[in-house]
């Protein structure tokens, strides 16, 4: 996608979703650092709900199953790229700087906040797929769709 | 450098009664994708393009220009003259 600057109001609900299940999944984050059993569920609940809402767009779009053409997958391809930079970006920095500076930084230690932290980092991974998708489709895709 | 690639897909498509979903159908892409190019938002590539310009019968310079298309008004007026 390229060139559209047009308003881009019908993908805030888009954007509004994944920003919920994003705060939802730093919350649980946050949670299980502080060894709260629950903070793991919540991560975990918000990566599948982010991955199944990733699917239930794609369902809206055409179908499951059907391949994507090129657009498509130019679109999706830059999102999980992007996704996939912004998680490991995050991951290395943090991993710096414990490294660097061993105070402060909270880092997994039980077994329940290692899951925590890589359920979370598959979440963001979707997410900011997500985030990207939404950002770069015109808002009048969907009317595409249903109109000749 | 990006140039803006101006297209005359929606016009062609009109032409043959051909709808969105038919000529994504014969070219394998989404509808979306069809009206994406028809509204300048997507450039195609090299194989999409020529697939476009096969469906119609055309080459793919009567579809597809770095200048922007005469109206049909203008055209028609430059056909009186």
């Amino acid at each position: 996608m390229m060139g559209y600057k047009g308003n881009m109001i019908a993908n805030w609900k888009h954007i509004f979703v994944n920003a919920l299940m994003l705060l939802g999944a730093i919350a649980g984050l946050v949670a299980a650092a502080r060894g709260a059993p629950f903070g793991m569920r919540i991560v975990m609940l918000t990566t599948f709900c982010s991955l199944g809402y990733t699917s239930l767009v794609r369902a809206q779009g055409g179908g499951l199953l059907r391949p994507l053409d090129e657009r498509e997958l130019a679109t999706a391809g830059g999102g999980i790229g992007l996704g996939g930079l912004v998680s490991c970006g995050l991951a290395s920095s943090w991993c710096l700087m414990i490294g660097v500076t061993d105070k402060g930084i909270w880092y997994p230690d039980a077994a329940l906040e290692w899951q925590a932290l890589g359920f979370f980092l598959i979440g963001l991974m979707a997410l900011v797929k997500n985030f990207a998708v939404a950002l770069t489709t015109p808002p009048y895709a969907a009317e595409l769709l249903n109109e000749d | 450098m990006m140039r803006e690639i101006h297209n005359r897909i929606a016009m062609f498509r009109a032409d043959a009664g051909m709808t969105r979903r038919e000529l994504a159908d014969a070219v394998g892409v989404n509808p979306q994708t069809i009206g994406f190019l028809e509204r300048g938002d997507y450039k195609p590539s090299l194989e999409l393009g020529l697939s476009i310009a096969e469906v119609f019968g055309v080459s793919v310079e009567l579809l597809f220009s770095f200048e922007p298309f005469p109206s049909l008004s203008q055209e028609l007026k430059k056909g009186r003259e």
